[in-house]
């Protein structure tokens, strides 16, 4: 996550002033520098939220899943349960106190039964979890992925104008083209953050989440 | 006895009083079909209270393993945490939800478990405890008989009516189940604490005023005892002289109220100050498998302490065996049921042409069938034979095994050469130590059975599996709880009574009892007429015909265990018949 967004700052500083002896005319210059600072926030959305998002995301899933199996086996063993409660009620029972705890050991084997369904239901919720967490990790990857992409697109290709030398009003005008996109980009972006992201934002920031 | 005795709630029918659950333990059993009745076995409900606890243990396990499965569960719930919760709010609160749902489910049951467990034991612990009720009051009465009858015994075996020449064979059939006398007499009275007992037990439901009266209850029973021994007692001095073994048949009680008072009444028949008040102890093994113990705690200890001067084959007389083979294994069917098994031991019943009956001088017959399944594996059927001679057990010239000195050794659980000539017989038949024996006896040869099956040396020889007995005074042996007892008893029938045991309801025993009057097989006439009708085999085999076609969970379980002695696709089977007799030792 550091190491993404240390990659895109270089490319951006790199792209844009250092790599270039060119300044951009002052024309221009606003427009540039408007458009960096979108590119610049989208990064940082993307890198700080967005991937290490998802990456917590992926890691949940599997221990959602890795739960959903266990209950699953939880719902096996109870099922077994409930079968060795029905063999224990003797066929021979002949007494009157016997048959009395031979219904008693059949509503109880229902109860487990039942249990065990409890079970399998908690099963398949853990199993819908993962599935929701691994889409929805799945799309802030490629949301971040693309934010990183826009934003490595938009710092080029301003540094590309600026290198060619062209004319003020054609770099202006692209200079507010790269600020359109980035400003997009960076909307796109936050749409893709779901529910609470404000404050997985937060947490992420803090460290709360990993 | 007198008719108002006959029809005392102790009489041969006990067992209706008995309600439900504590039929099974203190009464003839429960109803299974054919007008047989059935205690103990994989049915009974000694097995049930087992179950029952098994049972209680299992819910114990299920209630916590349930209690870690909701730890695991709230785990599961919680995963994915923050970063799941932000990306997915409406899942992340589906999965909270559904947590909470099974986490509740999950505790209640648990919970659930861990009540209907402790009620479970509860339940089990009930039924043991009913039959430590049963045990006590059962104690309790005996010493009332023994205080009611003694004088009595001691009265009537003096008296020539009594003291016949053999007197071996009357103290043999006197020892004729005083405790049996307690366990129905008994039964039918602890019996009125009634089912409902085990069932508010079971339930938790009888508080400590209420457990008062049920002991008071209990309490009551030897007073009551007694009283119905007395009565009991004056019918059987009236029956004796008329002839033991008829008015055995016709008063089921009257031996077992003479055997109550036993000990003190043949104290005082020999002149010896014994009895269960005997200052001096005497407790010594002798040679040849001979014990003595004295004064006797049971049945068992005086036929064994009679055993030593009235028998052969022990200390005084030692003798040795010799077993030779009749003839050739000879193919045969394999047997196709208890019917079939039992009905091998006709050959070797009533005498017949290899022994006549009566004559001390002769062989007897052991049948040893080898069965070998389709898969080639070999197991054996030994038909032990009934009491073949009635001559004088101590005289040398009874060479014949199947005696009564064999009789009073058996029952005195000490060897004899019943015995022996059984366990050679097996050898020389081919026997290998672990092959699966099943072991067949009507009368004589059932108590021969009981006692090879509970004897650890015969396990050199073959591995007991399972147990036959028709007719056998075989209750008081403790046989291993991993072979099959099937014990055919009728209740007209006085000779399973010489021990004074009553077969316990363990899920290794089976009794079957059948009412032959009841059943219209035999009448009051019949009965007066010959007092050994109940104890024919013939009656036996039909009651053992009843036991196939039987439905009850003990016979059906007992029928599965020896199926792979029975006839089967592919199986086959060899007899071969041994003659054994006695020879003087050295």
């Amino acid at each position: 996550m550091g190491a993404r967004r240390s990659a895109a700052g270089g490319s951006s500083a790199g792209g844009w002033a250092g790599g270039s002896a060119v300044t951009p005319p002052s024309s221009v210059a606003e427009p540039l520098a408007r458009a960096r600072r979108t590119v610049e926030e989208v990064e940082a959305v993307a890198s700080g939220v967005l991937l290490p998002l998802a990456a917590g995301g992926v890691a949940a899933a599997v221990e959602v899943r890795r739960a959903a199996r266990t209950a699953e086996e939880l719902a096996q063993e109870v099922r077994g349960r409930a079968r060795v409660l029905r063999a224990a009620r003797a066929a021979a029972w002949r007494s009157r106190a016997a048959e009395l705890y031979r219904l008693r050991l059949d509503a109880l084997a229902h109860e487990v039964d039942v249990d065990a369904a409890a079970l399998s239901a908690l099963a398949a919720a853990l199993r819908r979890h993962a599935a929701q967490v691994e889409v929805r990790a799945a799309a802030l990857q490629d949301a971040a992925g693309s934010a990183l992409a826009l934003g490595a697109h938009v710092l080029g290709r301003g540094a590309e104008l600026v290198r060619a030398g062209g004319p003020a009003r054609a770099v202006s005008a692209a200079a507010d083209e790269v600020a359109a996109l980035a400003a997009a980009g960076e909307r796109a972006l936050r749409e893709v953050v779901p529910i609470g992201a404000a404050s997985s934002v937060a947490a992420v920031r803090d460290g709360s989440v990993r | 006895m007198t008719g108002e005795a006959s029809a005392a709630p102790g009489g041969r029918g006990a067992g209706a009083l008995l309600p439900g659950a504590l039929d099974e333990v203190l009464g003839a059993g429960r109803e299974a079909g054919g007008g047989l009745r059935v205690r103990g076995g994989a049915g009974g409900l000694v097995v049930e209270g087992t179950a029952m606890q098994d049972a209680a243990r299992s819910l114990a396990r299920t209630g916590e393993g349930l209690l870690v499965v909701t730890a695991a569960t709230a785990t599961a719930g919680a995963a994915g945490g923050p970063a799941a919760a932000v990306l997915d709010p409406a899942g992340a609160a589906g999965v909270q939800q559904a947590t909470v749902v099974a986490l509740a489910r999950l505790a209640r049951t648990a919970t659930g478990c861990a009540r209907l467990s402790a009620l479970l034991t509860a339940a089990g612990l009930a039924y043991a405890h009913a039959e430590e009720v049963a045990a006590r009051a059962g104690d309790g009465a005996r010493d009332a008989v023994a205080r009611a009858a003694g004088g009595a015994v001691g009265g009537l075996v003096r008296s020539p009516e009594v003291v016949v020449p053999g007197a071996a064979a009357v103290l043999a059939a006197v020892t004729a189940g005083g405790l049996v006398w307690v366990a129905v007499r008994g039964g039918g009275l602890v019996g009125e604490v009634g089912d409902d007992l085990v069932a508010d037990l079971a339930d938790g439901r009888l508080d400590v005023r209420e457990r008062g009266l049920v002991a008071d209850a209990v309490r009551d029973v030897p007073v009551r005892l007694e009283a119905l021994a007395g009565a009991d007692l004056a019918a059987a001095g009236a029956s004796a002289a008329a002839g033991l073994s008829g008015a055995a048949a016709q008063h089921p009680l009257l031996l077992e109220a003479l055997v109550g008072g036993l000990p003190v009444g043949l104290a005082a028949a020999v002149g010896v100050a014994g009895g269960p008040t005997a200052r001096r102890a005497v407790r010594a093994d002798l040679p040849g498998g001979d014990r003595l113990v004295w004064p006797p705690a049971d049945v068992a200890d005086l036929s064994a302490a009679v055993s030593v001067l009235a028998t052969q084959d022990g200390a005084l007389r030692p003798t040795r065996v010799r077993v030779r083979p009749a003839g050739p294994p000879a193919a045969v069917a394999p047997a196709t049921g208890v019917a079939d098994l039992l009905a091998r031991a006709a050959p070797l019943a009533g005498g017949g042409a290899l022994s006549p009956g009566g004559r001390g001088r002769s062989a007897a017959p052991v049948l040893v069938e080898g069965v070998v399944d389709a898969a080639g594996t070999r197991r054996w059927v030994l038909v032990l034979p009934p009491t073949q001679t009635t001559a004088d057990p101590r005289s040398s010239a009874t060479t014949n095994p199947a005696d009564l000195g064999s009789d009073l050794r058996a029952v005195g659980h000490v060897p004899s050469a019943a015995s022996r000539a059984a366990v050679r017989a097996l050898e020389e038949a081919g026997a290998r130590p672990g092959d699966p024996l099943l072991l067949v006896g009507y009368s004589q040869g059932g108590i021969v059975a009981a006692q090879l099956a509970a004897d650890p040396h015969l396990r050199s020889v073959a591995r007991v599996d399972a147990v036959l007995t028709a007719g056998a005074p075989s209750g008081g042996y403790d046989v291993p709880d991993d072979v099959a007892v099937l014990s055919l008893e009728h209740e007209e029938d006085w000779i399973h009574r010489l021990d004074g045991e009553r077969s316990p309801a363990t899920p290794g025993r089976t009794t079957v009892s059948r009412d032959l009057t009841d059943a219209g097989d035999l009448t009051g006439a019949d009965l007066r007429r010959d007092g050994m009708s109940g104890h024919d085999l013939s009656r036996y085999t039909e009651t053992a015909a009843l036991v196939d076609a039987s439905e009850d969970p003990s016979l059906v379980a007992w029928r599965e265990r020896v199926a792979p002695y029975l006839d089967a696709e592919g199986t086959t089977a060899t007899r071969q018949t041994f003659l054994a007799e006695r020879v003087p030792a050295g």
